[in-house]
């Protein structure tokens, strides 16, 4: 049922893990190990939301479930970007470009499922890249300067490096960020022993 | 759909709103810690994350125009001229190389 594509994207709205989440299903997995397998994928939300702790602040406790739920690796990168370059940027502009977002992802997604194979592959015409410039734009507003790039260097190098080994993506950006963040750690506790 | 379907949708749906739920309460905890600091590192590790998984099983094709949005990005710290710049390079490089 088409219309059953457009109620799983507006109530998990996580389009890695529906599609593990269906695919193991489909495969013959129980309901619960295809449930938390397409949820183990979304673990990088729990960074992600985390580092929302500043932008959510002292908005009422429903506006940041709110807000949670509608949060996207695309509106999370973009509110996190601009408010590099605008520090007034803030919960609004998180709530409204993720409704935004969370509009066009159930009704595209509702509409491929209506429309089926009939759609040609989009990659092959480059939308595909589109996300990565986009990632990479952003990537360049929150650059904070040298000092962090062995940091950075290493989230990348080792995402990268999982990825290759065949490691799903969510997964590999997870552990990725892990270690850019044991980087980070380790940094700062040379420079205190020696100061 | 049956009703083994829609319990998959409202499974699914729990778990992934209780990973976000996991990351309100982290980031709480974590912003009244001494690690609060990684709250403001966190952004940047997480998307330099994302660049390098949309990238990592991309043909040569995509490196070179990840290359030119990237020296896109650092001139002009505009998202729509490094999307339109990289867009524009994979599909005249995957034009010339068909």
């Amino acid at each position: 049922m088409w219309w059953g594509v457009g109620l799983m994207g507006a109530t998990v709205h996580a389009g890695s893990s529906q599609i593990v989440a269906v695919d193991q299903f489909s495969g013959g997995s129980a309901m619960l190990a295809a449930a938390l397998a397409g949820a183990a994928l979304n673990l990088r939300y729990i960074g992600m939301i985390a580092s929302l702790h500043e932008v959510l602040g002292e908005k009422p406790f429903w506006q940041r479930l709110l807000a949670i739920h509608i949060t996207s690796d695309e509106n999370w990168a973009l509110t996190m970007s601009s408010k590099k370059e605008s520090p007034d940027i803030g919960a609004d502009f998180l709530i409204g470009s993720g409704l935004t977002m969370f509009l066009v992802w159930v009704c595209s997604t509702t509409l491929g499922a209506l429309a089926g194979n009939a759609l040609p592959d989009l990659d092959e015409y480059g939308l595909g890249f589109a996300f990565t410039a986009a990632f990479i734009a952003m990537a360049r507003s929150m650059w904070p300067g040298m000092d962090r790039l062995p940091s950075w260097t290493i989230s990348f190098a080792a995402t990268l490096l999982l990825s290759c080994q065949g490691m799903a993506a969510a997964y590999a950006i997870v552990g990725g960020t892990l270690c850019g963040i044991t980087m980070l750690l380790f940094e700062r506790y040379t420079k205190d022993k020696i100061s | 759909m049956s009703a083994s379907h829609f319990g998959l949708i409202a499974l699914l749906s729990l778990l992934a709103f209780s990973v976000r739920l996991a990351g309100l309460f982290a980031g709480r905890a974590i912003g009244e810690s001494r690690l609060a600091f990684l709250l403001d590192e966190l952004p940047g590790l997480i998307i330099v994350a994302l660049v390098a998984a949309s990238m990592a099983t991309e043909p040569g094709i995509y490196w070179i125009a990840g290359g030119i949005a990237l020296l896109t990005a650092w001139k002009t710290r505009n998202i729509i001229a490094t999307m339109g710049a990289g867009m524009t390079a994979h599909a005249a490089i995957t034009f010339m190389g068909a």
